[in-house]
Parts: structure tokens; C-alpha cells; sequence
């Protein structure tokens, strides 16, 4: 990725920013469902862009930019959990303003938040962003069939805590 | 090892449809603009925070370089050779700390520990420093630059053609660039030694094969076994499986847990000498 260009209109533009401003949004999203929280979000992906925006003289394909940017934001997402696992959690919540969010939507929050990071990353690369099992694979740094194993049992336990009234349905005769 | 089979979309159908829907709906809720300037401002501090450490890195090799020519002008020697000297701190710094073995494969042990298993570069994912991003060491003269380039060039092709041709056996390698040696980990026991030099053009550069106790992908799921499938099991004997780290030499994995004193004979006798060391995890 060059670090310069020009505009049509004569003005230098730096296509780190046209590819901030055009994928900030979607790669936004896809931290907050990766994190559940929309603070950590940013956090995480400011870091990760921060990350890239260091060696973007190194990124020759500018369309390889955002996986980039996801790679890092799950490798850095996994590192913190580790690192904050054992904090002690406490059931007040912190006085900031919350949005609204109906039932359902809270209940798949719960579910994602059950699961392993890399487990919930990988539903996020694949269900979300939509990538291949092979690039779920590399960008969360393992091999494809380590992936498949963590979205079978993601699946497996989003499964579980979604649709747990059809299963009891099933038995109820 | 394939675990399990599936990727859960086509299978599962309903649900993943309902699953990619209700994700979408749920990304939906948060949104905004970027703040260009900010994390640009960070970007350069990172930048500059990159510099300031290779900088002090490189004050660091030099005062032990110059310790170390000192010692020998004096005649100082006759203590142990410690292999995580200069040269190699040196090494390590241009390259990923993998990719160099400056006493072959068997010092990566030393550097094994750095990361989680699972954030370990991967064969087939070791080509990712393009030669701008490495920078020349200082006092290396140019040819010697271009030999080291040009090994590690043959490196990331051998790593690109195990990683790919023979996924069962292949493990990693590293470069020992003094030599011009490339160390290739795998399994004994297929043609790897024999296609290899034949396929992937190397001259100049002699491929030496090293007998690793596993494949990559074997260590990848044997971590995967005992890190997730068997919690449920070392749950119930109290033991709480904290982390588990691949060994880049090929010799094993390490596990990781906090009661690594009390487990570590049930933790060796379930998984025998795969497991080459049980660390407290504090």
C-alpha cells in the first residue's frame, strides 16, 4: 500500500485513510460482535489499525489491508482475553448509557459471550464477514481443520442455547 | 488430525441462516465514523515506539559485540557457550524468531515459550516479510545482505512446498544464515528428503533434514485435544489446563496449568513424551 497518492483533483491523499474511511464501519461491527461490547470494540479495532497503519509501506496488495486489520484485531482480542481472564467480575454495571437492545438479541449475546474467543471469532469471520473456512483459518492462525473444529463446536453450543425450547418440544410426548 | 468435520454452513442450514441473520441484525446496532486523525497520531506513535525499541535492541548487540571482541582480545575465554549470544539475539532481530536457528533446529527450545501455541506462524504462513521490512544489520556488508535475503527466500519456498505437498509430515524449518543452512523439521518416513531438493531450487543453500516428532498439524491437534476436548476431564480432577505451546524445535508441546505440581505425573502418563514439560502457570 502506497503511503501517498493523488487525488483526480490535484489533492495527495493517503490510501490508508480511503481504506479506513471506506471499511471502518464493517470492520467495526465485526470487533463488536468479536468483543460484545462496543468500547471494546474500538479499542480493539483502533489497535489493530494502528497495528497495520505502521506497515502499511509493507502491504503491496492494498485489498489485503482488511484482513490485516481482522487478523490482528483477533490475535489481540485472544491475547487480552487471556491476560484478563481471572479478573475477578462484578455484577454492577458501569454508569454509562446503554442501548436498547430487544430479548433475542441479548440472548445471542449470551451465547456468543459463552463461547471461547477463538470459537466466537470464528463464527464472526465465517457467519459474519462471510470468509471461506481457509481464510477463517489464517486469520485466526491455526489450520483449517483446527477451524472447522472450532466452528462445529461453536455451532454445537450456539445451537444449544438458541433453540433449546425445540429440542424440549421434541421429548415432551 | 481433523477433529471434527464440517465448517457448519450446508449442514446445519436452517439454523446458520438464522445465525448469519440475527449476527447482521446485531452488528447493525453499532456504527460511526472514523477518527482519521487520531488513529493516524497513533499509528505514527507506534511507528515511532517500533523505532525506539530496534534502536535500543541495536545499542544492546553492539555493547555485547564489542564486550564480546573485548573478552577475546584479552584472552578471556574458557567459559561455557552460552547459544543465545549476539549473533543471535542479532539474527532474531532482522528475522521472525522462528525462521533462525543459528545453532540449528534445537535452539529454537530457548525461544519455544514466547507465544501460545496457536499464534505461532504456521508453515504456511512464515512468508510475511516482504524486504523492505527488513532492515540491514549494522556492519553487514551488502553481498552478505544479499545472501541472507536469498536464503531466506529458499526458506519460505521450502516452507511453502512442505507445508502444502506434505501437510502429515512437515513441521517447519529454520535458517541458520551463517552456514547458508536450511534446517527442515518433519517426519521421517516419506520422500519429503528426496522431492524436496529437487522441486524447490536452491543454490547455494544446503537443506538439511531434522527428524521432528510430529507434523505441525499432529501438535495443532493434540494442543486442541488437550487444551479443549479433555477439559472436562482435568475439570474433574481438579486440574485446570491454563495454555498449551508447541515446542518450534518439533520435540513436543508444554501444558501449562496452575497445579503443575500436583499433575504433572497424570498429565506425562496421559500423553507420554508428547508432553516435554509441565509449566506453573501463574
Amino acid at each position: 500500500m502506497k503511503r501517498e497518492s493523488m487525488r483526480p483533483d490535484g489533492t495527495r491523499s493517503d490510501p490508508f485513510d480511503d481504506f479506513v474511511a471506506a471499511r471502518y464501519q464493517a470492520l467495526l461491527r465485526g470487533a463488536f460482535l468479536i468483543t460484545g461490547d462496543v468500547h471494546d470494540a474500538r479499542d480493539l479495532l483502533h489497535d489493530a489499525l494502528a497495528r497495520v497503519y505502521a506497515r502499511r509501506g509493507a502491504i503491496r496488495d492494498p485489498g489485503a489491508a482488511e484482513g490485516y486489520v481482522r487478523k490482528a484485531m483477533v490475535r489481540t482480542h485472544v491475547s487480552r482475553w487471556r491476560r484478563t481472564r481471572r479478573e475477578v467480575l462484578t455484577p454492577l454495571l458501569p454508569e454509562t448509557p446503554v442501548a436498547a437492545v430487544d430479548a433475542r438479541d441479548e440472548q445471542l449475546e449470551a451465547a456468543l459471550r459463552s463461547l471461547p474467543p477463538r470459537q466466537r471469532a470464528a463464527v464472526v469471520l465465517r457467519y459474519y464477514t462471510d470468509l471461506p473456512v481457509a481464510r477463517v483459518a489464517e486469520e485466526l492462525g491455526c489450520s483449517p481443520a483446527t477451524a472447522r473444529t472450532h466452528l462445529a463446536r461453536a455451532t454445537r453450543a450456539l445451537r444449544e442455547r438458541l433453540a433449546p425450547e425445540k429440542e424440549v418440544v421434541g421429548h415432551g410426548g | 488430525m481433523e477433529v471434527e468435520s464440517g465448517d457448519g454452513r450446508g449442514g446445519g442450514g436452517r439454523f446458520e441462516d438464522e445465525l448469519v441473520v440475527r449476527l447482521g441484525a446485531r452488528a447493525q446496532e453499532v456504527g460511526g465514523s472514523p477518527p482519521l486523525a487520531e488513529l493516524r497520531a497513533a499509528g505514527r506513535r507506534r511507528v515511532r515506539r517500533g523505532t525506539a525499541l530496534r534502536v535500543a535492541a541495536g545499542a544492546v548487540v553492539l555493547a555485547v559485540g564489542v564486550g564480546a571482541l573485548t573478552q577475546l582480545g584479552t584472552g578471556g575465554g574458557g567459559g561455557p557457550t552460552v547459544p543465545s549470544g549476539a549473533g543471535e539475539s542479532e539474527s532474531a532481530s532482522v528475522n521472525s524468531l522462528y525462521e533462525v536457528c543459528s545453532f540449528g533446529p534445537g535452539s529454537l527450545r530457548l525461544y519455544t515459550w514466547e507465544q501460545q501455541h496457536s499464534l505461532a506462524p504456521t508453515p504456511s504462513r512464515t512468508n510475511t516479510y516482504p524486504p523492505e521490512l527488513v532492515s540491514p544489520r549494522p556492519g553487514m556488508s551488502a553481498s552478505q545482505e544479499q545472501a541472507n535475503r536469498e536464503t531466506m527466500a529458499v526458506a519460505d519456498a521450502i516452507r511453502r512446498f512442505g507445508a502444502q505437498r506434505y501437510p502429515d509430515q512437515w513441521f517447519g524449518a529454520c535458517t541458520d544464515q551463517v552456514t547458508r543452512t536450511v534446517y527442515v523439521m518433519r517426519t521421517p518416513g516419506s520422500d519429503l528428503d528426496t522431492v524436496l531438493p529437487q522441486s524447490v531450487p536452491h543454490p547455494g543453500v544446503v537443506i538439511e533434514f531434522v527428524e521432528a516428532v510430529g507434523s505441525r498439524r499432529f501438535f495443532e491437534a493434540l494442543a486442541v485435544r488437550i487444551e479443549v476436548e479433555d477439559a472436562a476431564f482435568w475439570a474433574q480432577r481438579g486440574v485446570k489446563i491454563s495454555g498449551v505451546r508447541i515446542s518450534e524445535d518439533g520435540a513436543g508441546v508444554v501444558v501449562e496449568t496452575e497445579q503443575a505440581t500436583t499433575a504433572r505425573a497424570d498429565i506425562v502418563a496421559r500423553y507420554g513424551d508428547l508432553v516435554i514439560e509441565v509449566r506453573p502457570y501463574y
